[in-house]
């Protein structure tokens, strides 16, 4: 947000306070109604409060499956990026083709791998690298690809080897592009494996919505919805801290979903 | 008396010898079916130790030329040796200095990274190319701002940091392409000052591309106007003044003279390109 000024700060920060106060006032009034769809914030975070070992391990559960998924998503797209690179034509039909599965919508695709790999954590971690595959591979052959002129020519001056010519000049100025890619993959695949949880699973946050949900729980279901987001947020943030970490030369990071 | 004069002769003669000796070159650019002709039947030749410039209107291939003589392009057509070399033996010896028009450092590197990049490249050990590299940050005046990144520095340094790279590996041709375009009148004779005191300590052999009349004329020894299309080098003027020379020294009539033939060579060489 290092780019935002501060009086826009100060309004998100205080339209985001105005709805929690709104939603504790309408909350709190409605609360006592049977069908009540709105618990006050204060119940739900004294609920998330209370249930918090089962809460943490629920979560845990979860981000292993997604950890697990982007890891072999930043491998296997970070491998098929610069295979492409390396070799144009088999490269640009992987490529394609990695593009043409993006339209394979994840809440469709979800259902089939669970039925393949069974409710455990191998078809989460299959839902959780397709969410996060694109976003990474997508980011990081396009950063290749605009690859500055100058620089290669650079290179050549000095004698560079084609090994050195990668790992010196063109993968450094890929990062601030791969990390823009990692902040969008990371929470969707948090939500791939949260959502591929829904379908069938033993253990997870999406196991415990889905119990909310059947259940009418309706607090129980906000406890985890607010848990979700905090931690997708969460993961935006840690990325994007982590690329100006690494970057630090580069002012700004451009996002590509 | 002879035999004096005769050892005094292959002396000239000795220290003349072609850095670059070029004939014939010719750059055909073909893209979507459509070719462009650059240049066609250049020759040209850079004797050791001498500093030459190319000058000429924008698009009469002085860049090109520049970039084959160092093997940067490869030419259509033609012989270019280095020292007796090919362009490209002597690229990969690391014989050869390029500095861009742009100074193209990689960001993420400090000035003294970016200038121990070549060094680095070469396999030097970390403390050898260390030294150097401060060596010749300070010899282009860059000492204090060894650790600063590409974008604290103003363009004047970061153009000194680039100058200071393409020298580290003491090369024998130092090719430059209109390495001080953008800069200010006044920050630009500075450079130039600078330039010509580096290359008088460094003894190299200098090939420089530019605009700018009074620039090539108080750096160069010889002035070569480049024009035409496709591009080919029209005239030549000797510069027998005597170094150092001061940045006043162009406001001298002997330097006036001088500008004024190249000045009158590049009406003609804008000519050419009309035809």
């Amino acid at each position: 947000m290092s780019g935002v000024s501060r009086p826009i700060r100060i309004a998100v920060a205080a339209t985001y306070a105005g709805i929690l106060v709104l939603w504790q006032v309408i909350g709190s009034a409605t609360y006592n109604s049977p069908t009540s769809l709105f618990p006050p914030p204060s119940k739900i975070l004294s609920f998330i409060w209370n249930t918090r070992s089962g809460l943490i391990d629920a979560a845990v559960q979860t981000l292993y499956e997604a950890a697990i998924g982007l890891l072999l998503a930043f491998i296997v797209g970070v491998l098929v990026a610069l295979a492409a690179d390396r070799f144009r034509r088999v490269g640009n039909i992987l490529y394609r083709s990695a593009l043409v599965l993006y339209g394979l919508p994840i809440i469709a695709i979800a259902p089939v791998l669970v039925t393949w790999f069974g409710p455990g954590d191998k078809s989460k971690i299959g839902v959780a690298f397709l969410a996060s595959f694109f976003p990474i591979i997508v980011n990081l052959t396009e950063a290749l690809r605009e690859g500055d002129a100058k620089t290669l020519e650079l290179a050549r001056v000095i004698g560079a080897r084609p090994a050195q010519v990668l790992w010196r000049f063109r993968l450094p100025y890929t990062l601030p592009g791969l990390f823009a890619g990692l902040q969008i993959a990371a929470p969707s695949a948090f939500i791939g494996a949260l959502l591929a949880e829904w379908i069938g699973a033993n253990a997870g946050l999406g196991v415990l919505m889905i119990y909310a949900m059947f259940a009418f729980q309706v607090v129980n279901l906000w406890a985890t919805i607010f848990i979700a987001t905090a931690i997708a947020g969460g993961l935006f943030f840690l990325f994007r801290l982590a690329g100006r970490l690494a970057t630090p030369w580069h002012s700004s990071s451009e996002v590509m979903p | 008396m002879m035999p004096d004069r005769a050892v005094a002769l292959d002396d000239i003669e000795r220290t003349s010898r072609p850095a670059i000796a070029a004939s014939g070159i010719c750059k055909t650019f073909t893209a979507k079916g459509r070719s462009f002709t650059a240049l066609e039947d250049v020759s040209l030749t850079v004797p050791e130790g001498r500093f030459c410039s190319l000058i000429g209107p924008s698009g009469c291939g002085k860049s090109t030329l520049l970039r084959i003589l160092a093997d940067v392009l490869a030419p259509t057509g033609g012989e270019v040796s280095v020292f007796g070399e090919t362009p490209t033996q002597a690229r990969e010896r690391r014989e050869l200095g390029f500095v861009f028009q742009d100074p193209v450092l990689l960001p993420w590197r400090s000035a003294l990274a970016n200038t121990e990049l070549p060094l680095q490249l070469a396999g030097w050990d970390r403390s050898r190319r260390r030294e150097k590299a401060m060596e010749l940050l300070q010899l282009v005046g860059l000492e204090g701002f060894e650790h600063s990144l590409p974008s604290e520095l103003s363009g004047g340094m970061a153009r000194r940091v680039a100058i200071a790279r393409a020298l580290t590996l003491d090369p024998k041709v130092l090719f430059l392409d209109e390495p001080f375009a953008g800069l200010d009148e006044i920050r630009r004779q500075q450079m130039n000052g600078e330039l010509q005191r580096i290359w008088m300590e460094t003894g190299t052999t200098a090939l420089l591309v530019t605009h700018n009349v009074a620039e090539a004329v108080y750096l160069s020894d010889e002035v070569l106007v480049m024009g035409g299309r496709p591009g080919r080098i029209l005239s030549t003027t000797y510069v027998p003044l005597a170094r150092p020379r001061t940045v006043e020294a162009i406001l001298e009539p002997e330097f006036v003279e001088l500008q004024r033939e190249v000045s009158t060579g590049l009406v003609a060489a804008v000519e050419a390109m009309r035809q």
